[in-house]
């Protein structure tokens, strides 16, 4: 895919990530992972990103004896998330339109 | 490599990175190999799902702001002494003046790679425009009863034309070289700083 479509699609993904539930680092690229192929090297950087546009905040709990860091969504972070599905609503027609021509010509 | 020999190693090659950073780095990437050992993963098999340190600090450092990495490398490493102090504002005037020096020795170099190129062009300019009159004024010149003259006039024309046509090739080369390569100075700049293997 073009280097620079997945790193819009990759923020959006890890925001969904963490939108329902906060989350960690290993088990967001566990969830992301099934989607899209996502490495700790990528992750970084976006987790970066993302704290500094202030998108998700970001706070450390005990586990098992270890502090881990947990990432929460934002109210901005949210919006990003509903910006990025009207951004997808608008391609998606426009997909539709340049398609369609084509399904009408087979069916001929 | 386990975990342990993973992270000094890490650690190291982040030397060049401001402290902050590499330890946001250097938590994060123990992290996630706790988390991958804890989902029954031996330390040797979740170090190799990471990736090499020399990878993630390459990737690291070839991101990081130029403004950041060169802040970093002329922080003083350790407290300065009065006499240090002292001799660091007596002698400004002379490294001030180096480095201005340098930097201007060096910025002089690239405007004039770039005025070579930029008389290449008008060379191209001038031998298009003697071109044109060269084949415009042939009619002008028999008219006037000198053919031959109008003939050499013309065919002169003729091959600057073919020398305008060579030369725009190669300015057009040229130019590109010279754009590839500023756009390509961040990283040369960040290579001085950081070594060349460091970011491989």
């Amino acid at each position: 895919m073009d280097v620079q479509l997945k790193r819009g699609l990759l923020d959006a993904c890890v925001l969904a990530a963490i939108k329902t539930e906060d989350s960690y680092g290993y088990r967001i690229i566990k969830d992301i992972g099934a989607f899209v192929e996502i490495s700790e090297s990528t992750l970084y950087p976006i987790l970066r990103r993302l704290e500094e546009a202030d998108l998700l905040s970001v706070y450390t709990a005990e586990h098992n004896g270890r502090l881990r860091k947990y990432y929460h969504i934002t109210e901005k972070g949210i919006a990003r998330i509903e910006a990025f599905k009207a951004d997808w609503q608008e391609i998606l027609s426009i997909y539709r339109f340049v398609t369609r021509g084509e399904d009408s010509n087979e069916q001929k | 490599m386990n975990k342990s020999e993973f992270l000094s190693e890490l650690s190291a090659r982040l030397q060049k990175m401001p402290q902050a950073d590499a330890r946001a780095t250097l938590s994060y990437y123990g992290e996630m190999l706790d988390d991958r050992i804890e989902e029954g993963l031996t330390e040797e098999a979740a170090v190799q799902s990471v990736g090499t340190p020399s990878e993630i600090a390459a990737a690291l450092l070839k991101e990081m702001p130029l403004a950041k990495i060169i802040g970093e490398a002329i922080k003083p490493k350790r407290r300065l002494s009065v006499l240090e102090i002292i001799l660091l504002v007596l002698g400004s005037p002379i490294w001030i003046s180096l480095i201005a020096a340098a930097f201007a020795v060096l910025l002089s170099l690239y405007v004039s790679a770039w005025s070579v190129v930029i008389s290449l062009w008008a060379c191209v300019a001038s031998f298009a425009a003697c071109a044109a009159v060269g084949v415009l004024f042939l009619p002008y010149y028999t008219v006037l009863g000198n053919l031959g003259g109008g003939l050499f006039l013309c065919g002169a024309g003729v091959a600057l034309a073919g020398l305008a046509v060579f030369f725009t090739a190669l300015c057009k080369m040229l130019t590109v070289l010279m754009a590839r390569f500023t756009r390509r100075i961040p990283y040369y700049i960040k290579r001085c700083f950081v070594g060349k293997e460091a970011l491989q």
